[in-house]
């Protein structure tokens, strides 16, 4: 599981959203390699990620332009 | 918002799915969207009836396989049906100012206190680090 993409998601997260507002961002050992317009249901981001990142580390995150001020 | 990956069992497909988590410390369930339960084969069980901050809420529940870090764990879970029409006024007066983003259950699930009770303290306290 991607320990190491999810690492870098979370430091990179405020650059992510400057540069990837409201797109679905997959990450594959420290590099951007996918991203999609839209929230994607996780079951379709594994599909993919196992295409495009087979055998590597890998996570993606939904980086919303404005989300967690207006989380309770 | 502390967010880490976790797997989850497909049932359907009869693997497991990497999803991105929110950590609640304040939620006592864990949480998934509806469409994503149907498409896991989640099966329900009872419903149970929450509060919320202002009114009750009755969910089905579920148990999740989730795994973190290699070891898996059983974890009750509740079924929410996101509806894409959230953007309501939060009284007939008042209009919601809340930007048009996409429900946060979209593309992750919520992990509560009935997942994070079955961690070692080691394992909570990493998890407490991403908030560093």
């Amino acid at each position: 599981m991607g320990l190491e993409s999810r690492k870098w998601i979370n430091q990179h997260l405020p650059e992510l959203r400057k540069k990837y507002p409201n797109k679905t961002v997959l990450v594959c050992e420290e590099k951007v390699v996918k991203t999609i317009d839209e929230p994607l249901d996780p079951i379709k981001i594994n599909q993919i990620a196992k295409k495009l990142c087979k055998g590597k580390d890998w996570s993606y995150t939904y980086v919303a332009e404005q989300e967690e001020e207006y989380i309770l | 918002m502390i967010l880490i990956d976790i797997e989850v069992y497909n049932n359907i497909e009869k693997q497991y799915e990497t999803f991105e988590a929110i950590v609640d410390t304040g939620a006592t369930f864990c949480v998934m969207a509806e469409h994503i339960a149907e498409k896991m084969g989640c099966q329900t069980q009872e419903k149970i009836h929450l509060w919320q901050v202002n009114s009750p809420l009755t969910l089905p529940k579920s148990t999740l396989k989730i795994k973190y870090q290699q070891k898996e764990h059983d974890a009750e879970t509740v079924i929410v049906d996101i509806n894409k029409d959230y953007l309501h006024p939060a009284t007939p007066n008042e209009k919601c100012k809340r930007p048009p983003t996409p429900h946060p259950l979209a593309s992750r699930i919520i992990l509560g206190k009935t997942f994070i009770d079955k961690l070692t303290e080691t394992e909570r306290k990493q998890i407490l680090t991403y908030l560093a």
